[in-house]
Parts: C-alpha cells; sequence; structure tokens
C-alpha cells in the first residue's frame, strides 16, 4: 500500500505541475501581450525610442523565460517566436511603421500558437 | 550533444526508477497491462532523448503518468479480482488427467508444437504423463505431472504434430516412414486426422486424433 500511496503523491504533484504550467503560460502570455500592446502604443504615437526600448524590454522578457518555458513547449518553436521578434527592431522608425506594425502583429500571433500548443489536447 | 548527455542520464534514471517502483512482477512474467506499459514507457523515454527540441516533460510526465495508471490498476485488481479476471483472463487447463483438451487449445489458438514445445520447457515429453497443465495469463505453462519418468528413459517424442510428420524425430526414434504407415494403418487414421503421434522409440505409442470442433 506504500507503493499505492507514492503513486497518489506522484498523480497529484503531475496534477498540479499541468496546472501550474498552464497558470504560468497564461501569465508569461499575458505579460508579453502588454509589452506587445506597449510597443504598438508607443508606435502608434510617434514615440520610436521608446516603441524600441519596450521592444528590447520584450525580448529580455522572452529571452529570460525561454529556459523555463522550454520544459513544456517545444524548444524550436520558441527560437523561432524569439527570432521573429528579433528582426522587428529595424522597422521601429519614421517612414517604417507600417511594416513594423505588421511585423509585430505577426510575431504577437506567432508566440501566441506557440503558447497554445501546452493546451493543445488532441 | 551535452543536451543528449544529460537528457539521457535523466531518461535513464527516470526508466530505471518507474520500473523498480512499479516493483518485481514488472521484472518477472508480464501481463497484458505490464506489457503494454512497459512498450509504452520505453518508447516515451526514447522520445526526449531523440528530439533534443521537445520539453524534458514530454517524456517525464507520461512516463510517471502509466506507472500511476499501472499501480492503480494493479491495487483496483487486487481489491476486485474480477476485474483482474477482465483484464488479464484467466487460466486455461489444457491438459487433465493425461488428455489434452482439444477445445481449449483452439480458444488459445495453441497448435499441438506449441504445446508440446511449452512442455518441453517444463522437462516434459509426453502429455499423458501429466496430471494437470494449464497456459497462465501470462502465456506460460504450468504443469503437474502424474508420474515422474523413470531416469535414462528415452524420451517419448512426437512424429506427428498437427496432422504433418515429423522426420527428425522419426529418425531420432530409430522409425522410418513404413513404420509410421502401419501406426495410422493400424487406427485406421490419415496423418490429417492425428493432432499428436508420440513414441519413445521402443514399445510404446500414444496416438490422439484430432477432434471436431463440435468434441
Amino acid at each position: 500500500m506504500q507503493r499505492i500511496s507514492a503513486a497518489l503523491v506522484i498523480l497529484l504533484f503531475l496534477a498540479a505541475s499541468v496546472l501550474a504550467g498552464g497558470v504560468w503560460v497564461d501569465r508569461f502570455s499575458d505579460t508579453a501581450d502588454a509589452g506587445f500592446d506597449r510597443v504598438l502604443a508607443a508606435g502608434e504615437e510617434g514615440r520610436f525610442a521608446d516603441a524600441r526600448a519596450e521592444l528590447r524590454g520584450l525580448q529580455d522578457y522572452l529571452s529570460g523565460c525561454e529556459p523555463w518555458l522550454a520544459l513544456v513547449i517545444r524548444r524550436d518553436q520558441l527560437g523561432q517566436a524569439r527570432t521573429a521578434l528579433a528582426g522587428i527592431q529595424p522597422y521601429l522608425e519614421e517612414g517604417y511603421w507600417p511594416d513594423g506594425k505588421l511585423e509585430l502583429l505577426r510575431a504577437r500571433e506567432q508566440l501566441h500558437a506557440v503558447l497554445r500548443l501546452y493546451r493543445q489536447i488532441l | 550533444m551535452l543536451t543528449a548527455v544529460v537528457r539521457t542520464a535523466i531518461v535513464y534514471i527516470l526508466v530505471i526508477g518507474t520500473m523498480r517502483f512499479m516493483g518485481k512482477r514488472q521484472l518477472g512474467e508480464l501481463q497484458p497491462s505490464e506489457l503494454v506499459s512497459t512498450i509504452l514507457i520505453s518508447n516515451l523515454a526514447s522520445i526526449s532523448i531523440e528530439s533534443t527540441e521537445l520539453p524534458l516533460s514530454a517524456s517525464i510526465v507520461p512516463v510517471l503518468l502509466i506507472a500511476v495508471l499501472e499501480l492503480f490498476s494493479s491495487a483496483l485488481v487486487f481489491c476486485r479480482p474480477r476485474l483482474g479476471r477482465i483484464m488479464a483472463g484467466s487460466p486455461v487447463v489444457v491438459i487433465r488427467n493425461g488428455e489434452i483438451d482439444q477445445a481449449a487449445l483452439r480458444r488459445l489458438r495453441y497448435t499441438a508444437g506449441d504445446l508440446m514445445e511449452a512442455l518441453r520447457g517444463q522437462q516434459a515429453f509426453d502429455p499423458t504423463q501429466i496430471a494437470y497443465a494449464a497456459v497462465e495469463t501470462g502465456g506460460t505453462l504450468s504443469i503437474y505431472p502424474a508420474q515422474q519418468p523413470e531416469p535414462g528413459s528415452p524420451p517419448v517424442l512426437p512424429v506427428i504434430e498437427d496432422g504433418l510428420s515429423c522426420p527428425e524425430n522419426l529418425r531420432l526414434c530409430g522409425k522410418d516412414a513404413a513404420w509410421l504407415d502401419r501406426q495410422l494403418q493400424k487406427n485406421r487414421l490419415r496423418a490429417d486426422q492425428v493432432l499428436l503421434l508420440l513414441t519413445d522409440g521402443e514399445d510404446r505409442v500414444t496416438l490422439i486424433p484430432k477432434r471436431s470442433e463440435r468434441g
């Protein structure tokens, strides 16, 4: 019966890990979304220096979280999302804003798609 | 490369720990559910070693979950034996008082050759000398001999199995095709009507005819 108790503890641990992973992925998603919103708002208002700084902050946040996210999400997909984000910096200039906005929205969608992998059941 | 090394070490420790956790039953004769979980664990363990782009949790979580489910199902079977019979089946008696239950063999899809092989694995060569033999749920044959053969006595070998003659055994017994034909004529049977024809090469001959499915 000791093994059954241990099995019950492992099952609870697995359930808690899955739930905690979900909460953590959601929190990461919300923080990243807020970061994207700030970059978009700064770009729309023509504050491109602020937009670039916000984007750098977003990249740093993603880089910091990536090792932990890689525990639950495919490493290659996370790497692609980070690479997509890194290519936006040159577009955050006066004459390139429409392209920059498009690239930002695309990167946001790509990151969402990667995070959705965690909740895919079938 | 470092990733592969670390992952392999982690998965190795995980699988060893899991197999120990599931207990001795897992390492001996396997029941159907145990076989399934062992196959699944071996496949799942290799996933994260082969595909380093996948998170380690893709192996750890399913392996642990399977171990937990296996333990729960064995506990459930312990508490509810009827459930165990559904999951693992029950032993099937194939020989009773030296007589082969051919209907049971058909149900198990066991040929006479399979039966003879399993008997030889138990150091028994003559089914007529077995008081009781049953195919266990794990697929092994357990026997209770009616009497032990005398030491040094020649082994009883099948010269016809499932209607097919065994020329090698015939030669080992010092017999030939003409002798086999005489045995069949004496019993008014064709070879394809014989389940087993056994002989020790001396005066002992046992012929077991095939029975129709209706018995």
